[in-house]
């Protein structure tokens, strides 16, 4: 029993991590554009795909296929947003609408040229097997998932505080107006916040790929657990996506280990409703992105 | 020139009138050279899905494999291919579409039981004027259930598959048989999909049928009976993501096998890559239905399957239990087609259906055609060998396969994997020669995970 509550503990960090990791490229979009970003889920399918497609399909090395396939989604970023968002950011029915046909058509359109059975994977395995902590094994993949979501997380706090860039996001995220009657450049603004925000969804496929089936499907499985964790910790605010990613880390961990496994979703869901029964904005106040 | 006389003209009305008669008396009683009508075989499925179109591949393959050594009794078999999206409105519209547009006499569901249900309350409504057979390969006991106690109603509706109650026993059996007996195990975990078609071996069942009753021990029950510690039990929800507690309490509680009762509902892959990198990794992981029936598990999962025990059914070198095994799989492949347990049963039934019309002699005659399927013991099947393979056992199981028991393979490398099953298992020999089973099952091949993750470096 105290190895499964110690795990209980253990796990309440590496849960926590990854869904943090998966939600927060989310958050930026939604806290600085305002904009309810259904297409979010097409850049874990671009990532993986597009890793897959430079290094299997056109047979270049791993490594430059992992780089082509970040560069490919900062070159489709400033398309969307100049064909799609600029143009729909008025009138929010079309732009959902879109977003969320953009979605259905990428993934559509993989599920044809590699259906699940073509075995599409990515080798990202970094710390295979178990790392002992303490008295239990946990998984190295896992661990190593956390971590590195901890530390993105990190370094995007870092930016939205100590770099002027970020001060001009955050600034936009409080008072669009007020913010653009000081002549800030938006487009500009919006595009990097924009590929700011498609990285870490990026960084989260290639880390989880050798613990979770990569299939066509697999976007839209890891945007419901982003946007869970988003709107419990109020839309595009980031100190209540961190808390919000942590809540349900250790509602998944303390039902999976103590309780019972097959609870574990419906759990998290039940928690998030009534905490938005009581916070209708979520956990964090939903003006800032910091 | 002289008028017709009266006589001439009557001679002439006559004449006319004799041949007009002898005209129409021989094309009404000489038979004209005639093209036979063709078997025609809907098949309804969602195409989408690339397991489901696998299978209906397979079926499809089977009709030109027929129609290439002259169909069934000379006739073509043509086929028709109706989406039913996996939903009950669409599966009852493409359904009526099959029998009274198309005018199919052979229906074939692919989908979920949910639908074949509904087609089969459908049919009744429509089999008195358009005769027909409603076959379909999955597991709810409740198919047979009706089929058994109002069989006049629902007479037309068969199941090329195994129910519920008789395959979710003697498999599971056969599983914990192999990893007493073969791996040694002693302590074990048993997961269950938490599915309608998985509730006997989670709970237990038991019904009364005009044929028998039925009685269905949950797995716990019969692990228990071969010895075994069950230390873990779990139902794994349908599109799970999150094993890892699951995993970890597995370890914790030491067990040396986990029986994973899965089927394509529940993430394989995932459950194996989380398996593997995980403190449970060492124990065996068997499963059961899904992804793992293919050879290309392996690269699903890049790798992670090192050691997964599973019914692989995609290996051209499987044991042939009948003429058409190898070159079904073969076919299949050359077609860029993966084969799974159920695409073996979808091949088969299609000559199980040649099999009963080729007795009945008729294929317009329905009822001779159910009664054949009912008598007719089929023998080409691709990978069921049961004691007798046929539809009319006057038991709970009637209007269904016997359970299919059968090989066990281990993951053991990229294009590597291994029939570990036991030569000598009492069940493997009740049902497949002994030859066969000597030639084809290597159970001393069977290592530990962590060997195979040793050896592979």
């Amino acid at each position: 029993m105290i190895e499964l509550i110690y795990l209980t503990i253990i796990y309440t960090f590496i849960f926590g991590s990854l869904y943090l990791g998966i939600a927060l490229g989310f958050s930026i979009i939604t806290g600085i554009l305002r904009v309810f970003h259904l297409a979010y889920p097409v850049l874990f399918l671009i990532v993986a795909y597009g890793t897959w497609l430079f290094w299997r399909d056109l047979g270049l090395t791993f490594i430059l296929s992992i780089v082509l396939s970040f560069i490919l989604i900062i070159i489709l970023t400033p398309i969307l947003y100049r064909f799609v968002i600029s143009k729909f950011i008025d009138a929010e029915d079309y732009l959902l609408t879109a977003l969320l046909l953009i979605f259905l058509s990428t993934e559509e359109t993989i599920n044809l040229i590699y259906p699940e059975w073509k075995g599409v994977y990515l080798p990202t395995l970094i710390l295979p097997g178990t790392v002992n902590i303490g008295f239990a094994a946990v998984s190295g993949q896992l661990l190593i998932t956390a971590l590195i979501s901890t530390i993105m997380v990190f370094f995007y706090v870092i930016f939205f505080v100590k770099t002027k860039i970020g001060l001009i996001m955050r600034a936009i995220s409080q008072d669009y107006f007020a913010s653009k009657m000081l002549g800030i450049n938006f487009d500009v603004m919006f595009i990097i916040a924009m590929i700011a925000g498609s990285i870490p969804p990026g960084i989260i496929i290639l880390l989880i790929s050798p613990v979770w089936a990569l299939n066509p499907f697999i976007g839209w499985t890891l945007f419901m657990f982003g946007l869970m964790v988003s709107v419990l910790g109020g839309l595009g605010n980031l100190k209540g996506t961190i808390i919000a990613a942590y809540i349900v880390g250790s509602i998944h961990a303390f039902i999976g280990f103590l309780i019972d496994p097959r609870l574990m979703n419906l759990a998290s869901l039940i928690a998030v409703v009534l905490i938005l029964v009581f916070k209708p904005k979520g956990l964090a106040r939903a003006e800032t992105i910091w | 020139m002289n008028p017709v006389s009266r006589k001439g003209l009557i001679l002439i009305v006559v004449a006319i009138i004799i041949i007009a008669a002898g005209y129409l008396g021989y094309i009404y009683t000489v038979p004209k050279p005639t093209v036979a009508k063709p078997v025609k075989i809907a098949i309804l499925t969602d195409f989408t899905l690339p397991v489901l179109k696998g299978q209906g591949e397979a079926s499809i393959l089977a009709i030109e494999d027929i129609n290439k050594t002259g169909g069934i009794l000379g006739r073509r078999v043509e086929y028709v291919w109706l989406n039913t999206m996996r939903k009950v409105d669409v599966a009852i519209t493409a359904y009526r579409k099959a029998l009274i547009e198309e005018g199919a006499k052979y229906v074939v569901l692919e989908g979920v039981s949910e639908e074949m249900l509904a087609l089969m309350e459908e049919g009744t409504k429509l089999y008195s004027q358009y005769p027909h057979i409603l076959m379909y390969v999955g597991m709810a006991s409740e198919v047979s259930l009706k089929i058994i106690n109002e069989y006049d109603k629902y007479k037309f509706a068969f199941r090329m598959f195994d129910v519920d109650y008789d395959a979710n026993v003697r498999r599971p059996y056969d599983y914990f048989l192999h990893a007493r007996d073969v791996l040694k195990v002693s302590k074990i975990a048993i997961l269950i999909e938490d599915a309608a078609w998985t509730y006997g071996a989670r709970e237990g069942f038991q019904a009364t049928t005009k044929l028998g009753d039925v009685k269905q021990k949950p797995l716990r029950e019969l692990a228990k009976e071969l010895g075994l510690e069950v230390v873990y039990e779990a139902k794994i929800a349908v599109g799970e993501k999150n094993f890892v507690p699951i995993l970890e309490t597995i370890a914790a509680r030491g067990a040396q096998y986990i029986f994973a009762m899965t089927s394509w509902y529940t993430d394989c892959v995932t459950l194996t890559k989380q398996w593997a990198t995980s403190a449970a990794g060492d124990a065996y992981l068997a499963l059961y239905g899904g992804p793992n029936h293919w050879t290309t598990f392996w690269d699903l999962t890049g790798g992670a399957a090192l050691g997964v025990i599973s019914g692989v059914y995609d290996i051209e070198d499987f044991p042939p239990v009948s003429p058409y095994t190898q070159s079904f799989i073969k076919k299949m492949h050359e077609k860029g087609l993966r084969v799974d347990m159920s695409a073996h049963y979808y091949y088969s039934l299609i000559y199980h259906i040649k099999a009963a019309i080729e007795k009945a002699g008729d294929p317009d005659n329905i009822d001779a055609v159910i009664k054949a399927l009912e008598e007719v013991e089929f023998k080409g099947h691709t990978i069921l060998l049961a004691p007798k393979v046929f539809l009319g056992e006057k038991s709970p199981i009637f209007h269904s396969y016997p359970a299919y028991v059968g090989f066990l393979f281990q993951f053991q490398g990229k294009d590597k994997v291994v029939n570990i099953s036991d030569p000598n298992d009492p069940i493997l020999l009740e049902r497949y020669p002994k030859d066969l089973l000597g030639k084809y099952c290597h159970p001393e091949l069977a290592k530990p995970p962590a060997e195979l993750r040793k050896q592979a470096g």
